[in-house]
């Protein structure tokens, strides 16, 4: 039995404590955004946030994740900064889209230490695989995400000239 | 073209059920030939339950006026679920926010539907915006019905039938149910492209919200109710047979179900996904038997070897071994390819459900009907028991045409009696692939005093995709008809009832997937001869994005641009006066967006390369630099390519940037390599795809052309081979004839 902190909520699990954690969102707890890809950790399909890490969910146990905050597509698709998203539509990135979540997910953690990353910086971070070849667009979306103004910097802001 | 298009040999002489049948005919099928009629009752055209009105077997409008666009095209990354339904909405009338598309379930009868070689948008060009017509009329018509006026006085725009003397309006959605009880107009007028409004626009996609918050479901994702999960094991060696396994291991594992014999293999069913494959390993089948494929090294000494003597000519022009006798100068050159693996993201799956009532199929798959004949057979069911509800594919490339993944869930699913998922590993994916073919090819190009050429001759050697006949026959047939220069039995050598039943290879001995089709340049050059040496190796081959001209372009357009050089003639140049009018236009503008005739700083060079594949031609040119180690790196390409009419032109650029990118991975490190009878590469560790940091900026443009949509998908994977090697051959002096490029980091 392992309780897990998911997306702010605690969820409870049975199963053995070797299960990768990608299989059990996937197929214990019904959460499908994350995806897999080969299971091994190279091509960043999975990845998720523990501890506000990006780290591939195929390599980590679920008992090894029970100790941490897990952070999933489904709960970044729900939170308050959604300039990802705008950018990721705007620049109409995705092609087949099943690689899109776990790259949303790294980039997200990137922008989180990185707001304004150069293309070093992207290019160094941003390892996850695509084969429709959709980098072209991602790297302009990353751009644009980090040039558009995030919520809480906006609200301290205008806390601050009140 | 006329400024108001008729669509009336379409509807000609139409009921509403020959309507249907029509609009299904034509939009359903790739191949031509066996099409069943649809049957009428099977589509409702009167109000359901839920106040929606379906017109047509394509188009649903509900109350509030949101109309739905089925379609019967899967799909893979390419745009066309909302390109096929802006081609409706165009005609129809209705605001893009107002759309939805649907994907049609496959059931009822059988009918041919596949979705590949960059067919989507050229079969239902004419057939949606015909419907889309269709309904808008018919709206129309029940409008003026309704206010008593003449349907002359109305007209439809943004969802609405206005009165034009009066103003007055009525939405789509108080319209449809009156509209689909009339009757379906004989002759409808479709919009001249002037008038578009959406067609021709970078229009948003209506799936990407869903895919990028991890909403939308691919084939992998699908739960249905009492689901188990299973996952596979197939003999490494092709056709070999499972020889032993540690049952007891495996059944007294957490979860499992059931262990499956599937064709050559097995599967492990349980109740979770990670427990099946715990289990698997438990089970540690053994394998024996089967045909093993030719190691890598002695398959690249066979297919030299068939080069030495001369092909079976599959198709030739003027009079080539004449123009050949008497030749100034004879120019040749071989070139080889590797076996090249699809490696899309989503691995192979399929979940399937075995009743009373037959079989349900939720598959991401390119080929609904071949999934329901495959499934069917292999259930010994009719295959119209057989429902296939086609889902999103994580990439797919020509691999899910293919029906093996399919069959084994179906086989699973019955032998538990529930519904299962199966998924292959990404090891399995890498293994068990339907490969572009390994080949080499022998190019001879008799040259003019100037240089040019006057006859030419491209004879490839590789695999055979048939899979009716064994693996040593089919080498008997090939190399029989290699020698006498003929297939077997050629049409009208047998009564036509049997001669259709014979194997491919057996009636014509060609195979487009290797060889391609005559005559092989698109380049004006009255002499050529395409030639194929059958040189069996059991590894299965299938389509790979582009088919045969992923090789036929690498080898084709190096060569030209050995025949450039040896003219001493700029290879820009050398192509211009050798193609049409409509080509010269593709290769002078990538020629223009490259700055062509520059000399790039940094020890860049430029290399360029154009094909004509699926009815378009891309021109590409690569700028390159070459490190002291003798690595490529990719900086920049530009490409132009005229498609003909262009439904959404962001969709074709990320459609061209994404098929460049496929391209340059496949040459820049591609390699599915035998060994000991069997596939060595199990994973993205060794077979490396291309990277964001390696990516080089694209620059994409499209021809204007009033011509009929042709190819997208597709077309522009092929050049960005050669374009690189014939870049790095103007920064080294080095000519490239084999791939990969780049091998364990190292340059060939």
């Amino acid at each position: 039995m392992f309780l897990l902190q998911i997306n702010g909520e605690a969820r409870s699990v049975d199963v053995d404590g070797e299960t990768p954690l990608l299989w059990v969102l996937r197929d214990h707890l019904g959460m499908t955004g994350t995806k897999f890809g080969c299971g091994v950790g190279q091509c960043g399909a999975c990845t998720v946030h523990l501890d506000g890490r990006a780290v591939r969910s195929c390599t980590v146990s679920v008992s090894a994740a029970a100790r941490a905050e897990i952070r999933t597509i489904e709960g970044l698709a729900t939170s308050r900064d959604q300039r990802i998203f705008a950018a990721w539509k705007a620049e109409q990135v995705p092609q087949c889209g099943y690689c899109q979540p776990g790259m949303i997910m790294a980039v997200a953690a990137l922008l989180q230490e990185s707001p304004d990353p150069s293309d070093a910086q992207i290019d160094a971070s941003i390892t996850n695989l695509c084969r429709c070849g959709t980098y072209p667009r991602i790297r302009r979306a990353i751009h644009r995400a980090a040039e558009s103004r995030a919520p809480d910097r906006d609200d301290e802001r205008d806390a601050a000239v009140d | 073209m006329s400024a108001m298009q008729r669509s009336t040999d379409s509807l000609a002489n139409l009921s509403r059920r020959g309507f249907l049948r029509a609009s299904g005919l034509i939009a359903g099928g790739l191949v031509v030939g066996y099409v069943a009629p649809i049957r009428a009752a099977a589509v409702s055209t009167t109000p359901d339950d839920g106040g929606i009105a379906a017109i047509g077997p394509w188009i649903r409008v509900a109350r509030d006026g949101r109309v739905t666009v089925w379609v019967e095209k899967a799909e893979m990354g390419q745009g066309i679920h909302s390109a096929l339904a802006a081609l409706v909405a165009e005609e129809l009338e209705i605001p893009w926010a107002h759309v939805g598309v649907e994907a049609k379930s496959f059931t009822g009868p059988l009918r041919n539907v596949l979705t590949g070689a960059s067919t989507s948008i050229r079969d239902g060009w004419l057939p949606l915006r015909t419907a889309g017509a269709a309904a808008r009329t018919m709206l129309v018509a029940a409008a003026a019905a309704h206010w008593s006026v003449p349907a002359s006085d109305c007209v439809a725009r943004a969802g609405r039938v206005v009165n034009r003397p009066t103003g007055r309006s009525l939405g789509y959605g108080e319209l449809a149910a009156r509209a689909a009880d009339l009757p379906v107009p004989k002759d409808v007028e479709l919009k001249s492209p002037d008038d578009f409004r959406l067609l021709g626009t970078a229009f948003p996609r209506l799936d990407l919200s869903d895919i990028t918050t991890g909403v939308a479901r691919f084939g992998i994702d699908v739960t249905v109710d009492g689901m188990l999960h299973a996952a596979p094991a197939m003999s490494p060696v092709p056709g070999g047979t499972l020889e032993s396994a540690s049952y007891d291991a495996a059944r007294g594992m957490n979860g499992v179900r059931a262990v499956v014999e599937i064709p050559n293999g097995v599967a492990v069913v349980a109740d979770h996904y990670w427990q099946a494959r715990q289990a698997l390993a438990a089970l540690a089948p053994v394998f024996s038997g089967g045909d093993p494929a030719v190691d890598t090294p002695a398959y690249s000494a066979r297919l030299r070897q068939a080069l030495d003597t001369p092909g079976l000519p599959v198709g030739e022009s003027g009079t080539v071994n004449e123009a050949f006798a008497k030749a100034r100068r004879v120019i040749e050159a071989r070139y080889e390819v590797p076996f090249l693996a699809h490696a899309t993201m989503e691995p192979m799956n399929c979940t399937a459900s075995v009743s009373e009532a037959g079989c349900e199929v939720w598959a991401p798959t390119q080929a609904p009907s071949r999934v329901r004949e495959d499934v069917g057979r292999a259930l010994q069911i009719d295959p119209e028991r057989v429902t296939v509800h086609a889902t999103l594919m994580g990439g797919a490339f020509g691999r899910r045409a293919e029906t093996d993944f399919a069959v084994q869930a179906a086989l699973a699913s019955q032998a538990v009696s529930r519904p299962v998922k199966l998924i292959w590993s990404r090891e399995d994916d890498m293994r068990h692939d339907f490969y572009r073919p390994a080949c080499a090819a022998e190019l001879r190009a008799a040259v003019d005093d100037a240089g040019k050429p006057v006859a030419f001759t491209l004879h490839v050697a590789g695999p055979s995709s048939d899979r009716q006949l064994p693996g040593w026959l089919r080498s008997a047939v090939g190399g029989l008809e290699k020698r006498i220069g003929s297939p077997l039995a050629p049409e009208g050598t047998l009564p036509n009832v049997v001669w259709w039943r014979l194997p491919q290879l057996v009636r014509s001995g060609i195979d487009w997937i290797v060889a391609g089709s005559a005559p092989p340049l698109h380049y004006a050059v009255a002499h050529q001869r395409l030639e194929y040496s059958l040189v069996e190796n059991s590894l299965p081959i299938g389509w790979w994005r582009a088919v045969p001209a992923s090789q036929n372009a690498f080898f084709i357009e190096s060569f030209i641009d050995e025949l450039a050089q040896a003219a001493a003639i700029d290879p820009v140049a050398y192509r211009r006066g050798l193609l049409s009018t409509r080509d010269r236009a593709v290769l002078d503008r990538a020629a223009q967006m490259a700055d062509w005739g520059r000399k790039p700083a940094g020890g860049r060079a430029l290399g360029v390369a154009l094909f004509n594949t699926m009815g378009t031609t891309v021109c590409q040119v690569a700028e390159v630099s070459v490190d002291a180690a003798g690595r490529p790196r990719v900086h920049r390409v530009f490409c132009a390519l005229d498609c003909g009419q262009v439904v959404n032109p962001d969709t074709v650029r990320a459609q061209v940037e994404g098929s460049i990118l496929f391209g340059l991975s496949a040459a820049l490190r591609g390699r599915i390599s035998v060994k000991d009878g069997r596939v060595e590469q199990g994973g993205f560790h060794d077979y490396p795809s291309l990277r964001l940091g390696e990516t080089p900026e694209i620059e994409v443009q499209i021809i204007a052309s009033q011509e009929d949509p042709s190819g997208v998908g597709e077309p522009a994977t092929p050049p960005i081979a050669p374009a690189v090697a014939n870049a790095i051959f103007a920064a080294t002096g080095r000519r490239i004839r084999s791939l990969p490029l780049v091998v364990d980091g190292q340059q060939l």
